[in-house]
C-alpha cells in the first residue's frame, strides 16, 4: 500500500513537471515560429507557483468549488491507469485494474467535473465554451471508439498492457505501421483532444473569454492548470502505448511524449480555427473514414 | 315450495308486456308513478328470471342446454306460442332485465312516453330468446321492429326521424325475406320448429339459408349489412342506443346465434364470412369519429365473432362463448352509451375518463374481465382451426381497439360521479361477472415461476418490481393541480408487475402483463395533459398485448415457440419498450404522465419488457441469431439516434424520456447478442437503468412538483435550493454516462466487450458513440436545471419534499453499492446464465472484486478508491492550505466589465447544442411521427374505400340486403 502510495505521488509530480516543461516549450516555439521571442522555458512554472499562492477570494458554489478538485482527480487517475515503461515493475500504478475501456471513459470524469464548475459560475460564456467542448468531444470520440474497437479486436486484447505486449520486437509491430488508416484518425483526434488549432473552439479566445475557466482565478486557476497539464502527459502516454510501441525506458518515454507533444503545437501554429459545426462534422467524417478501412480490414 | 318453471317463464316474459299496459295509463293519468310501477313489473320479471335460473342451474356452466317448456294457447305452434328456456338462454335474459331496469330510470325522464315501449322492447327480446318456433319468432321479431321504430322516434335527438325510417325500411326488407324463408320451410315439410332446418335439402336448403342468412347478417349488422346499424348508432340519443343494444340487439344476437348452427350451410363459409367481414368492417371503422358510429363497428365486430363461432365451434363450447361473449360486451356497450348519455343536453361531451375505460377494456377483451377468456377460447380454437383465419381476426380485433381506445382518449375529463351512477352500476355487475367467470377458469391460472429454471434471474426482476413500485409510490401523493389520484392504479400496475416473474404458463403472464399495462395507462390518463400520449400509449400497450397473445395462442402449451411466436414477441417487445418507432408512444406518455409515474413507467414497468424477451428467449430454447441480431442493431440505432434526440430537446421530462429510450437499446443489444457476457451484460444494466432511471425522473418530479415547469429555459440555478436533489441527480447521471468509478461503467464494459468478443464490431461502434453522446444531455441537464442563473420566479422555493427524497436516498444507497461492488451481483446473476441453453461464451472471471474477461480486466473496487483517494486528497489539500473563499450572490460574474442583465436572460439553456444541430442538418429530417402517419395513411385509404359502401342512403343498404342474398346464392350454386 505505501508503496502504491510512494508511486502515485512520485508519478503525479513527475508527470506534472513533465507536462509544465512540456507547456512551456510549446509556448517559446509557437512564439518563435511567429517570429518573437517567447517566455522562458521556466515560465510555466512560475506562473504556476504563483497563482496556487495567491488566495481565490470568491466562488459561486458547490460545483464552483469541486470542480478543480475533480479535474485533478481526472487528470491524475487516467495517468494511474495507465502503464509507463515496458517491464517496469516498481512504478506500475493502478494499471492492472482497469483496461482502455476504463481508460477511456475515466477521460470524461476531469471534463464533466470542469463542465458542472463552469455551469456553476453562472457565466454563460463558460457553458457556451462547454457546449462546444462537449459537441466536439462527442464527434471525435466516434472515431476513437473506431479505433478502440480496431485495436481491441485486432489484437485480441484490451488491456493496454497487451497492446503494448503485442507491439514489442521492432518497429514494424508497432501499431502505426500494423493499422496505418487507424493511427492517422488517432493522429487527427489528438488535436481536438489537446484543444489545438484548428480545433481549438473551447478556449476560442476571440469570442469567449477563456472558455470553462473563465471565472476562475488564482488557486482555483493553478488547480485546473495542473490538472491540465496532466492530463495532456496522460493522454500523451495513452498514445505512445497505444500507437508508437510503448516506453521501453524512462528515456524513450520522455523522447516519445515530446516528439507526440510537438505534433499538434506545430499543427496548431500555422492553422487556423475552425467553426464548431465545421469542426463537428470534418471529425464525423475524415478521421472515421481513415479507420473504416483498418475496421473493415478486420471484420473481412 | 316449488315453483312451477312455466309459471316463471310466463312472469319472466310477460310481465313486462302487463306493465307496458299498465304504464300506458299510468304516464297520462298518474305520470308521477309510473316509473315506480314499470320498475316494480321489470323487478317482478328479473326476480323470476333469477329463480329460473338458479332452477336451470345455469350458473354451473356445465350444460347450458339444459332446458324448461312453457306451452300457451291450445293448439300447437305457430298457432300458439311455445317457449323453451335453456339455461344460458337465462343468463342472457338477466342481462336484458338488468339494462332495460338501469335504462328505464333514464330513459324516462326524456320522455315518459317511452316507458310502454321499453317494457314491451323486454317482452320481445325474452321472447325471440326463448321461441322455439320460426313463426313465434316472427311475431317477437316484428314486436321488436316495431318498438324499436317507437323508441328512436321517441327520442328528442335531431336526426331521428332518418333513423327512424331506415329502420322501418331495413325491417320491412327483412320481414319480406323471412316471412320467404318461413313459407318455404313450411311447404317443404309442413313444420315450423327451428329444429326442422337442419333437416332441409335440395334447392330449398339454399333458399332459405340464403334468405335467413341475409336476415341475420341484417338484423345483427354485420359487415357487409351492417350500414344502417351504424346510422341507427350514431343518430339515435345515447341513451336509446344504449338499451336498445342491450336488450333487443343482444337477444337477436343470441337468436341468431341459435339459428345459425342449425342452418344448412357449410360452417367454413360462415366462418369465412365473419373472419372477412371482421377485417374490412374494422379497417372502415377505423376512422371513425362518433362516438354512437364507433360502437356501431364494434357491434359489427362482434357480429362476426358470432358468424365465425357458428362455423368453428359446437354443442356447449359454442354457447357459452356466444354467452359470454354477447352479453358481457352488450352489457358494456350499454355502459359506454350511458356515459355519453350523462349530459343529456350535450351527448358525449366530457365523459368520465376511467369510467369510461373499463366498458372499453371489456368490449375489446382485456382480462381479467370476463369477454377475455372467451375471446382467449375463441382464439386458441381459431388457430388451431385456420391460421389465416387467426391472422385476420386478430388484425381484426386490434383495429377495433384502436378506435375504441380513441374514442376513450377524447372524450377523458374530469370524474362525472353521480351522473354516470347508471352505468357504474352496469360496470359493478360486469365486475361481477369477472369475478364469476375467472373463477371458472381459474384453473388456467399458473404462478409456479415454471416459466424457466434461473430464480436467479427471476429474483432480480421481482426486486426491480417491487421495490420500484414501493419506491414511486410515496411520491404519487404529491400531486400537481389538473392531476387525478392515480396512486392505487400505480400500486395495482406494479403490484401486478411483482407476481409477473412468477407466471408459470403463457396464459398467466399475458393475464398478468395486460393488466399491469392497462393500469399504468389509466393512470397515465390521469396527468394534466393526457390525450396524445395515453392514446398512443395504450395503442402500443393493446398492440403488443395482441402480438404477445398471438404468440402465447400458437406456442401451444410451451411459453414461446421458436419462429412467429419468438419474432411477434420481439415485436411487442419493441413496441412497449418504446425503440425506435415506437417512442412515439414511450416518450410522449413519459412527458405527459404525471411526474412520478413516468418515474415507475421508465424505471419500473419497462423492465416487464426485458423480463418478456429473456423469458421468451429461454422458452424457445435459444435466442435465434437473426432475431437477435436484428435486436441488437435495432438497440444499437435506438441508442445513438434517442440520445441525440434527448440532446436536442429543451424539456426536463422529454430529455428524461428520449434518455430512457436510449440506455434501453443498450439492453436490447446485449440480449441480442446470445452470449453468456452479452446476457449478463443486459441484466446488470436493466438492474441499473431501473436504478437511474428511477433518481433521475423522482428528481425530476420533484423539481416540478415545486418550480410547476418543466422547460429548460425557465429552470436553472436550483442548485443552491435543491442541494440533494441535484447530488441524486448528479450520481445518477455520471452513473449512466458511463464515467467510472460509478455503476453505469459497468453495464457497458460488459457489454462491450462480449460484442468485440463476438466480433459485432458496427454495434458495438454505434453504442460508444451514443454513449458519447449521452455525455450531451446529461450535462445539459444537468446545468439547464441545477446550474446557470437561478430564476427570480425560483427564489424562494424549498427542497424536494420528503416523500420523493427518500427513495432517491434508497435507490442511491444501492447505487452505490452496486458501484463499488459490482461482483457482488455479477456472482449472483453470472452462473445461472451460463447454465442457459443456446447461450455461448466464456462467463466473466470474477476474483475477488477483480473481473476479467478474454480480453478485458476491471476492478471497481481498486478503481473507486483510486477515485475517491485522489478526489479527497486534492479537496482535503485546498482545505488545509487555501483561504475560504467568500460566496458571491449569482450576478457577480465578470462580464466583460457591463453590468449583467437579468438572471433569465444570462442563464443559457435553450438552443443548447446549435452548432450540433447545424452540423446535422445534411440529414434529412425524418419523423417517427411520419413514418407512422405514411403507414396508417395507407391504412385508411384502404378503410375509406371499403367505407364507401355505406353512403347513408338506406336504398343503398336495401340493395346491400338483396345483393348479399343474390351473391350468395349464386356462390352456393357455383354460378348462373
Amino acid at each position: 500500500m505505501l508503496h502504491l502510495i510512494v508511486s502515485i505521488v512520485i508519478t503525479s509530480i513527475g508527470a506534472l513537471a513533465w507536462g509544465l516543461f512540456l507547456g512551456g516549450t510549446s509556448r517559446v516555439l509557437v512564439a518563435r515560429i511567429h517570429g518573437r521571442m517567447g517566455p522562458r522555458i521556466i515560465q510555466n512554472y512560475i506562473d504556476m507557483w504563483k497563482l496556487f499562492r495567491k488566495q481565490s477570494s470568491i466562488h459561486h458554489g458547490t460545483m464552483f468549488w469541486l470542480a478543480p478538485m475533480f479535474r485533478i482527480a481526472g487528470g491524475i487517475g487516467v495517468l494511474l491507469l495507465v502503464p509507463l515503461v515496458v517491464g517496469n515493475t516498481v512504478i506500475v500504478n493502478m494499471s492492472f485494474s482497469g483496461d482502455l475501456l476504463l481508460v477511456v471513459y475515466f477521460m470524461f470524469f476531469g471534463c464533466l467535473g470542469m463542465a458542472m464548475g463552469a455551469g456553476n459560475s453562472g457565466h454563460p460564456y463558460a457553458v457556451i465554451a462547454v457546449s462546444r467542448g462537449l459537441a466536439q468531444m462527442s464527434s471525435y470520440e466516434l472515431s476513437f471508439s473506431a479505433v478502440v474497437l480496431v485495436l481491441a479486436a485486432g489484437l485480441n486484447t484490451l488491456s493496454i498492457e497487451g497492446i503494448v505486449a503485442a507491439q514489442q520486437g521492432g518497429i514494424l509491430n508497432w501499431n502505426l505501421f500494423r493499422y496505418p488508416f487507424a493511427t492517422a484518425a488517432a493522429m487527427i483526434t489528438l488535436l481536438p483532444m489537446q484543444m489545438a488549432y484548428p480545433f481549438s473552439i473551447v478556449l476560442a479566445p476571440q469570442e469567449i473569454p477563456i472558455g470553462p475557466p473563465t471565472e476562475y482565478s488564482s488557486r482555483f486557476l493553478s488547480f485546473m492548470f495542473s490538472g491540465r497539464a496532466l492530463f495532456g502527459v496522460a493522454k500523451l502516454l495513452i498514445f505512445v502505448n497505444l500507437f508508437f510501441g510503448g516506453a521501453s525506458s524512462w528515456i524513450s518515454l520522455l523522447l516519445k511524449t515530446f516528439l507526440l507533444y510537438m505534433y499538434p503545437i506545430f499543427v496548431s501554429a500555422v492553422f487556423p480555427r475552425f467553426r464548431t459545426e465545421q469542426s463537428i462534422r470534418f471529425l464525423w467524417f475524415v478521421p472515421t473514414a481513415l479507420v473504416l478501412v483498418d475496421l473493415l480490414r478486420i471484420l473481412l | 315450495m316449488v315453483i312451477d318453471t312455466s309459471l316463471l317463464i310466463a312472469f319472466a316474459v310477460f310481465l313486462p308486456l302487463l306493465g307496458a299496459f299498465v304504464s300506458v295509463w299510468l304516464v297520462k293519468n298518474r305520470p308521477r308513478h309510473s316509473v315506480i310501477v314499470s320498475q316494480i313489473f321489470l323487478a317482478g320479471g328479473i326476480s323470476s328470471t333469477v329463480f329460473l335460473s338458479l332452477k336451470l342451474q345455469a350458473w354451473s356452466f356445465t350444460d347450458l342446454a339444459r332446458s324448461a317448456i312453457l306451452k300457451t294457447g291450445v293448439g300447437a305452434p305457430p298457432l300458439s306460442i311455445n317457449l323453451e328456456v335453456t339455461a344460458g338462454m337465462t343468463i342472457v335474459a338477466i342481462a336484458v332485465y338488468t339494462v332495460a331496469i338501469l335504462g328505464m330510470a333514464r330513459l324516462s325522464r326524456h320522455n315518459p312516453k317511452t316507458q310502454p315501449l321499453l317494457l314491451s322492447l323486454v317482452t320481445a327480446s325474452l321472447g325471440l330468446l326463448f321461441a322455439t318456433d320460426l313463426f313465434n319468432s316472427f311475431v317477437f321479431l316484428e314486436i321488436g321492429s316495431i318498438v324499436t321504430i317507437g323508441l328512436t322516434a321517441a327520442c328528442r335527438c335531431r336526426r331521428r326521424w332518418e333513423v327512424a325510417v331506415k329502420v322501418v325500411l331495413v325491417s320491412g326488407l327483412v320481414t319480406i325475406l323471412y316471412l320467404l324463408a318461413v313459407a318455404v320451410v313450411y311447404k317443404t315439410t309442413g313444420e315450423l320448429r327451428i329444429e326442422v332446418l337442419e333437416r332441409l335439402g335440395g334447392f330449398p336448403a339454399l333458399l332459405v339459408s340464403a334468405l335467413m342468412l341475409t336476415v341475420i347478417v341484417t338484423e345483427i349488422k354485420a359487415f357487409p349489412l351492417s350500414g344502417w346499424g351504424l346510422d341507427f348508432y350514431e343518430g339515435a340519443s345515447p341513451c336509446i342506443a344504449g338499451v336498445y343494444s342491450g336488450t333487443w340487439s343482444l337477444a337477436v344476437l343470441m337468436w341468431s346465434a341459435g339459428i345459425l348452427t342449425r342452418l344448412p350451410v357449410d360452417p367454413d363459409i360462415l366462418a369465412w364470412i365473419g373472419a372477412g367481414g371482421l377485417l374490412l368492417g374494422q379497417l372502415a371503422g377505423l376512422r371513425a369519429s362518433a362516438p354512437g358510429r364507433i360502437m356501431g363497428y364494434s357491434t359489427a365486430a362482434y357480429a362476426s365473432v358470432l358468424l365465425i363461432l357458428a362455423g368453428i365451434t359446437s354443442g356447449n363450447s359454442y354457447l357459452q362463448l356466444t354467452l359470454v361473449l354477447m352479453t358481457f360486451a352488450a352489457l358494456s356497450k350499454f355502459s359506454v352509451f350511458m356515459l355519453g348519455e350523462a349530459r343529456s343536453k350535450s351527448p358525449w361531451k366530457n365523459v368520465s375518463g376511467i369510467m369510461l375505460l373499463l366498458p372499453i377494456l371489456v368490449i375489446i377483451g382485456i382480462p381479467p374481465f370476463p369477454v377475455f377468456w372467451a375471446k382467449f377460447r375463441f382464439l386458441r380454437i381459431l388457430a388451431d382451426y385456420s391460421p389465416l383465419m387467426f391472422g385476420m381476426v386478430v388484425a381484426g380485433l386490434f383495429l377495433e381497439s384502436v378506435y375504441l381506445l380513441r374514442l376513450w382518449s377524447r372524450r377523458t375529463s374530469g370524474v362525472l360521479l353521480g351522473k354516470s351512477l347508471l352505468s357504474s352500476a352496469a360496470s359493478v355487475f360486469l365486475a361481477a361477472g369477472a369475478a364469476w367467470l375467472s373463477s371458472l377458469y381459474w384453473k388456467d391460472i399458473n404462478l409456479s415461476g415454471a416459466l424457466f429454471e434461473l430464480p436467479t434471474l427471476r429474483m432480480v426482476f421481482m426486486s426491480i418490481f417491487g421495490l420500484g413500485t414501493l419506491l414511486a409510490l410515496p411520491g404519487a401523493f404529491n400531486r400537481r393541480e389538473g392531476e387525478r389520484n392515480y396512486w392505487l392504479w400505480m400500486l395495482l400496475s406494479g403490484g401486478v408487475l411483482t407476481i409477473l416473474p412468477l407466471a408459470g404458463n403463457g396464459i398467466t403472464f399475458y393475464i398478468l402483463w395486460e393488466i399491469s399495462a392497462f393500469a399504468a395507462v389509466i393512470a397515465v390518463s390521469c396527468g394534466r395533459k393526457p390525450t396524445a400520449g395515453t392514446f398512443w400509449f395504450s395503442v402500443f400497450a393493446a398492440a403488443s398485448g395482441f402480438l404477445l397473445l398471438a404468440a402465447v395462442i400458437i406456442s401451444g402449451t410451451g411459453f414461446i415457440a421458436q419462429g412467429i411466436p419468438l419474432i411477434l414477441v420481439s415485436i411487442a417487445v419493441l413496441f412497449k419498450l418504446g425503440q425506435m418507432g415506437a417512442h412515439l408512444w414511450s416518450v410522449r406518455a413519459y412527458s405527459t404522465a404525471p411526474a412520478t409515474m413516468s418515474a415507475f413507467l421508465a424505471g419500473t414497468s419497462s423492465k416487464a419488457a426485458v423480463f418478456l424477451l429473456t423469458a421468451a428467449f429461454i422458452g424457445a430454447g435459444a435466442v435465434s441469431l437473426p432475431i437477435g441480431q436484428i435486436l441488437a442493431y435495432l438497440g444499437a440505432l435506438t441508442a445513438l439516434g434517442m440520445a441525440v434526440m434527448a440532446a436536442l430537446s429543451s424539456d426536463y421530462k422529454k430529455v428524461l424520456a428520449y434518455a430512457s429510450v436510449s440506455q434501453i437499446g443498450y439492453i436490447l443489444a446485449g440480449i441480442g447478442l446470445a452470449s453468456v457476457l452479452g446476457w449478463t451484460a443486459a441484466i446488470y444494466h436493466t438492474f441499473h437503468h431501473f436504478l437511474f432511471k428511477s433518481i433521475l425522473f423522482l428528481g425530476a418530479a420533484g423539481v416540478i412538483w415545486r418550480t410547476g415547469t418543466s422547460d429548460y429555459n425557465h429552470l436553472g440555478g436550483l442548485v443552491r435550493k435543491m442541494p440533494l436533489t441535484f447530488t441524486f441527480t448528479l450520481i445518477a447521471v455520471i452513473s449512466f454516462s458511463g464515467v467510472p468509478p460509478l455503476a453505469g461503467f459497468g453495464g457497458k464494459w460488459l457489454l462491450y466487450n462480449g460484442l468485440i468478443e463476438a466480433g459485432w464490431l458496427p454495434v458495438a461502434l454505434i453504442a460508444m458513440f451514443a454513449s458519447v453522446i449521452a455525455f450531451l444531455y446529461a450535462f445539459r441537464l444537468l446545468h439547464a436545471v441545477f446550474l446557470g442563473q437561478l430564476s427570480t420566479v425560483n427564489s424562494k422555493i424549498k427542497e424536494v419534499p420528503l416523500t420523493l427524497l427518500i427513495p432517491q436516498g434508497i435507490l442511491i444507497a444501492i447505487l452505490m453499492i452496486l458501484s463499488f461492488r459490482p461482483d457482488l451481483f455479477l456472482n449472483y446473476i453470472s452462473p445461472g446464465i451460463h447454465n442457459l441453453p443456446g447461450i455461448t461464451g466464456a462467463s466473466p472471471l470474477i476474483e475477488g472484486t477483480l473481473v476479467t474477461t478474454a480480453i478485458g480486466i476491471w476492478d471497481a473496487w481498486a478503481v473507486g478508491m483510486m477515485v475517491m483517494g485522489l478526489f479527497g486528497f486534492a479537496f482535503v489539500f485546498y482545505w488545509i492550505t487555501g483561504r475560504r473563499p467568500k460566496y458571491v450572490k449569482q450576478l457577480d460574474i465578470g462580464f466583460a466589465g457591463e453590468l449583467p442583465p437579468s438572471a433569465e436572460e444570462v442563464h443559457y439553456a435553450g438552443n443548447f447544442f446549435k452548432p450540433y444541430r447545424r452540423a446535422l442538418s445534411f440529414l434529412p429530417r425524418i419523423h417517427a411521427g411520419k413514418i407512422f402517419g405514411g403507414i396508417t395513411a395507407i391504412v385508411y385509404s384502404l378503410g375509406d374505400a371499403v367505407r364507401a359502401l355505406f353512403t347513408g342512403d338506406v336504398r343503398t343498404y336495401l340493395a346491400h340486403s338483396l345483393l348479399f342474398l343474390i351473391i350468395f346464392i349464386l356462390w352456393m350454386r357455383g354460378g348462373f
